[in-house]
């Protein structure tokens, strides 16, 4: 009786710790790839972080510095490693790291893409904006202003700095999304477009296309970058022209809340919930749920007619 | 110490003659470049490259490289960005921060230059290993102490280096100006200049003849590295902010300014006249074409053409004067 109650203790202890053992194995990694060193891309990856902290993930990051290369190695090093599934934003989104994606898909690494549509079915979820729409957010608003503040004026002058030489997809998306809302109003010209998406590279160029176009009306810049740069040129300048965006960070909503009333409108994205929401579905996933094949992240139009929501959305950022 | 001077022929100012062809073109083709304005707007934009181009130029003419620059300039611009947002978050008065983020971003980096200077004669190690070295722990240091987000700390008075103007010059321009004529009166008036030369023609006769090899290397990176904060700082003023992914690439732009300018990089050959001319030509061809509303994909084609030109010109120069 001792030895059958011995020999059932032990078989209950060993079953206790295997079962401790399986449950700590299904202690997920996964990992997150971006593309470059910004605000955007880190606030996706501490959303991220923030999910893999809640959802008792193991997160492996890494940064692929706008290189494509970098990117298929780094995706080739995590399915080497076997991690559970890969949350990405790639440079290509038609090709590039596709083949390298389908190769650790097929070893059973769960697929998560962000931030663009990868030209391939095996991803189990997407989190993006729409670039169309919320330019187009901001094209409403540009809108707007032509309307009210430049009523009557024979030309409208337009510039746009995009950066369509880094992504040109969406570059385009954004420029066509503003473009669309305003080209049919009366008088509205496009004069003048230029690739800059760094601060500094902007602040030049939007220099240099304010001396070709003094009077000129209307900047639109498609990323954050290119956003800021017109706005300081145009300040450095002296000029009249005002500057409509996109993205949205600290900097970016002092320009909002500055008195010398040049950055009109920006319309930002939401990387948090898109990395959040990336590592989340990961699991999910992972845990044999169902998730969306694709959401649409939505985003937030803020226009200096609206302080309070300027002042709101100040509190919450770094 | 003597050095053979020899006298200046025609040929010589090939590229000087080409950029004034290239500026009468523009003054007829693109709207608004052939303005004071404009003219303005050019020596701002170049100002950033050409005040590191100016210590470049004794570095690559000592027969090394500089590839942290660009690094450089957000470490710094970010080092003091933090430094003032810190400082002031404890009650610290802004005039006395001010002075203390940019004396600390000037010592460390002339001893980042003296180290980088030290470890090359010390060790034999190049300078294109240790400043690549330099430039991804400056890159990653940048985004460390801000955390990569934009951080924007700086008193209004700040951003007078950045866009502001004296007697209706851009302040950066003047700075430029200024750095240009002494880097030009330090290159071809003083010892130092003309061991810049020596060293960077041959090390060992250099030292053979009395000349401080080590100390000469130490203080021409040392320089480079002082004029990348100064750099930075204008830089950081002109954005309002210190940011982690500023200048990314200003190093081949730098370099490039050189190379069109005549400085060889083999060593021991250029000018910073040269590189003043190499300067603006980059910048009045970036401005012409922003002007001319040109593709951004054949800016990048006429910068190449432009850099292969150039040292083709001088290539051929020189074969011919060989011969000669």
């Amino acid at each position: 009786m001792k030895k059958t109650f011995t020999i059932a203790l032990a078989l209950i202890l060993t079953l206790t710790f295997s079962t401790s053992l399986s449950a700590q194995a299904k202690k997920y990694t996964i990992a997150g790839i971006v593309f470059q060193e910004d605000q955007f891309m880190k606030t996706i990856l501490t959303g991220m972080q923030d999910a893999a902290k809640k959802y008792n993930v193991d997160l492996v990051t890494a940064n692929t510095a706008n290189q494509l290369t970098k990117e298929v190695s780094t995706v080739n090093t995590y399915a080497a490693r076997g991690v559970d599934a890969i949350c990405i934003t790639t440079l290509d989104a038609n090709a590039g790291s596709i083949p390298a994606l389908q190769a650790a898909y097929d070893k059973g690494i769960k697929i998560i893409s962000y931030n663009n549509t990868l030209g391939a079915d095996f991803p189990s979820a997407t989190f993006k904006s729409d670039d169309a729409n919320l330019a187009a957010a901001t094209g409403r608003a540009a809108a707007e202003y032509i309307k009210t503040k430049l009523k009557g004026k024979k030309t409208i002058k337009v510039a746009i700095v995009n950066f369509q030489p880094l992504l040109p997809a969406q570059s385009d998306s954004r420029q066509n999304g503003f473009w669309n809302e305003i080209k049919d109003l009366p008088g509205v010209t496009l004069v003048a477009e230029a690739a800059a998406w760094a601060v500094e590279t902007s602040t030049k160029k939007s220099g240099d296309i304010l001396t070709a176009n003094p009077d000129l009306d209307i900047f639109f810049g498609c990323n954050d970058g290119g956003t800021k740069g017109a706005v300081l040129a145009t300040k450095a300048a002296n000029k009249k022209a005002v500057v409509f965006g996109f993205d949205v960070d600290k900097q970016m909503v002092s320009f909002l809340q500055a008195k010398d009333n040049i950055l009109q409108a920006v319309t930002g994205q939401d990387p948090y919930t898109m990395g959040y929401s990336s590592v989340e579905a990961a699991v999910k996933v992972l845990d044999g749920q169902s998730v969306e094949k694709m959401t649409i992240v939505p985003g937030q139009t803020l226009s200096r007619t609206d302080p309070k929501t300027i002042e709101a959305v100040a509190k919450t950022l770094k | 110490m003597s050095v053979k001077t020899k006298s200046l022929k025609l040929q010589d100012f090939m590229l000087e003659g080409i950029l004034i062809l290239i500026v009468l073109y523009l003054s007829f083709a693109a709207k608004g470049f052939a303005s004071w304005d404009n003219l303005l707007n050019v020596l701002r934009n170049a100002s950033t490259t050409g005040i590191i181009a100016f210590g470049m130029t004794l570095v690559i003419i000592s027969g090394e490289i500089d590839i942290s620059v660009g690094s450089a300039i957000a470490f710094f611009g970010c080092v003091a960005a933090v430094l003032v947002q810190n400082l002031t978050g404890i009650g610290w008065p802004m005039v006395p921060v001010m002075i203390v983020a940019v004396v600390t971003c000037f010592v460390l980096a002339i001893l980042s230059g003296m180290f980088t200077g030290w470890i090359r004669h010390r060790f034999s190690v190049p300078t294109f290993i240790t400043t690549l070295a330099w430039m991804a722990a400056l890159r990653g240091g940048a985004n460390l102490v801000t955390g990569s987000f934009p951080i924007s700390p700086f008193p209004e008075w700040f951003f007078f280096l950045g866009s502001g103007y004296v007697y209706g010059i851009p302040f950066q321009a003047i700075v430029f100006l200024v750095i240009f004529a002494v880097a030009y009166f330090l290159s071809k008036y003083t010892r130092f200049g003309r061991a810049v030369y020596a060293i960077g023609g041959n090390a060992e006769s250099a030292r053979l003849s009395g000349i401080n090899v080590q100390g000469k290397r130490m203080a021409i990176m040392a320089i480079t590295s002082a004029l990348t904060v100064v750099a930075a700082l204008i830089t950081s003023a002109q954005i309002q902010a210190g940011n982690p992914t500023v200048g990314a690439g200003l190093e081949f732009t730098v370099i490039s300014a050189c190379v069109i300018g005549g400085v060889s990089l083999m060593g021991g050959k250029g000018r910073i006249w040269g590189t003043f001319i190499g300067v603006m030509f980059l910048e009045v061809l970036l401005n012409g074409m922003t002007l001319l509303n040109m593709d951004e994909y054949w800016q990048y084609v006429a910068k190449a053409g432009l850099i292969l030109g150039a040292v083709l010109i001088y290539q051929v120069r020189d074969s011919r004067q060989a011969r000669a």
